[in-house]
């Protein structure tokens, strides 16, 4: 009987702890974490059920070597994957995109520019965060046949410079990080 | 023994009611804490993302957030010889954040007073006040400028300007001079508004 008790007790412990601790999700989130990079994809490859290629580190290196230096000042930490040819028109029901992602990258991640063009089937979203003294911007682009996430970290200064025409920067930084380069 | 047995149950379940409770009061807590760090911490930062419901109404929507934590570091961007360049630095230096909505429509009547009302019933309250001597020089754009007086500091500034179809909501958190805000009209996603004081000022 006393081992019923026991058990019983314990169990209410158990449940009683697990109700006043945040739930897993939540204790990451507090800690900063955040969805990585590799989420970010997986979420738009299962919302769009579509699927994404990344681009090889050489070729990465590639690019950074062909374009002009003063572009390339300030740019660190680049994470690329490209969606070529494939159907971005019929996303999974009921749920808004944007609005998916806001949710899955707080509070680490803050939204900058959110950028809608239903005519045109275009959207994108630039999310960044703190990295010590760098900042680490995640763009999102995404059209009704291809599609970029881009991770890359940016020195404040080169933060600041994109910052002046913040409409323009996921085009910069896109350009900037996949033009010529072919995915693996 | 069993009447203990059913004592301890009875405890054991009163004891996770109120585990219960106080997680529920904890959770709602944290939600109100911050709701209000969002909103009411920052003074002249206008709630608007009940806007976002207007996205999906829109052929096009531009939505820029620049919190004080990115605004900081903008003036690195910015020459001291430049003396326009200046001038926007030292706009910048007293700001907190610049949220910019825009939303274009295809057609006339997309969007309608109930969806700004939101917002402008956060401008009836206590320290903003409307500005009246300023209009803009775009045809057909009316443009309604608010400002939040914290003493004799500005604490925020709100442009709502309307077009047939397109709506711009722009709230700037911060010290802000309005003869300046037009320095901004072009940088850092604030759209030009052509705004500017009213010739003949007319009292409200």
């Amino acid at each position: 009987m006393i081992k019923k008790l026991c058990a019983l007790l314990l169990v209410t412990a158990l449940v009683g702890w697990s109700l006043v601790s945040p739930p897993f999700g939540a204790r990451a989130n507090t800690k900063g974490d955040g969805l990585d990079f590799g989420g970010v994809v997986k979420l738009i490859e299962s919302h769009y059920r579509v699927k994404g290629k990344g681009l090889p580190w050489v070729a990465r290196v590639g690019i950074k070597a062909a374009q002009p230096f003063t572009r390339l000042a300030g740019y660190g930490g680049v994470k690329v994957v490209v969606f070529e040819d494939q159907d971005f028109t019929s996303p999974a029901r009921g749920v808004d995109f944007n609005e998916m992602m806001r949710g899955a990258l707080k509070p680490a991640w803050s939204a900058l520019v959110e950028v809608q063009a239903r005519a045109a089937n275009e959207q994108t979203l630039v999310y960044y965060r703190e990295a010590g003294d760098r900042f680490k911007v995640l763009v999102v682009t995404i059209g009704a046949r291809d599609g970029t996430a881009v991770q890359v970290e940016l020195s404040q200064s080169k933060m600041a410079e994109l910052m002046k025409d913040p409409n323009k920067m996921s085009k910069v930084i896109n350009e900037d990080t996949t033009s010529g380069a072919e995915p693996e | 023994m069993k009447s203990y047995l059913r004592q301890s149950i009875r405890l054991a379940c009163i004891a996770l009611i109120m585990l219960g409770a106080f997680a529920l009061a904890r959770g709602q807590a944290a939600s109100n804490q911050a709701t209000s760090g969002q909103v009411t911490g920052n003074s002249g930062r206008l709630m608007i993302d009940d806007l976002d419901r207007l996205t999906s109404k829109a052929a096009e929507s531009v939505n820029v957030s620049l919190d004080e934590r990115l605004l900081r570091i903008v003036p690195k961007a910015f020459s001291e010889k430049d003396p326009d360049e200046r001038k926007i630095k030292e706009i910048i230096a007293g700001l907190k954040g610049v949220y910019v909505r825009v939303f274009e429509f295809d057609a006339v009547g997309a969007y309608s007073d109930g969806d700004v009302n939101p917002i402008r019933q956060q401008l009836r309250a206590p320290g903003w006040s409307r500005i009246v001597e300023v209009r803009s020089r775009k045809e057909d754009q009316q443009v309604e400028v608010y400002i939040m007086n914290n003493g004799d500091k500005v604490d925020g500034l709100a442009v709502l300007a309307f077009e047939p179809k397109q709506l711009v909501i722009v709230n700037i958190v911060g010290t802000i001079d309005l003869e300046k805000l037009s320095k901004l009209e072009g940088e850092f996603g604030v759209p030009v508004l052509e705004i500017e004081r009213d010739p003949k000022p007319r009292r409200k």
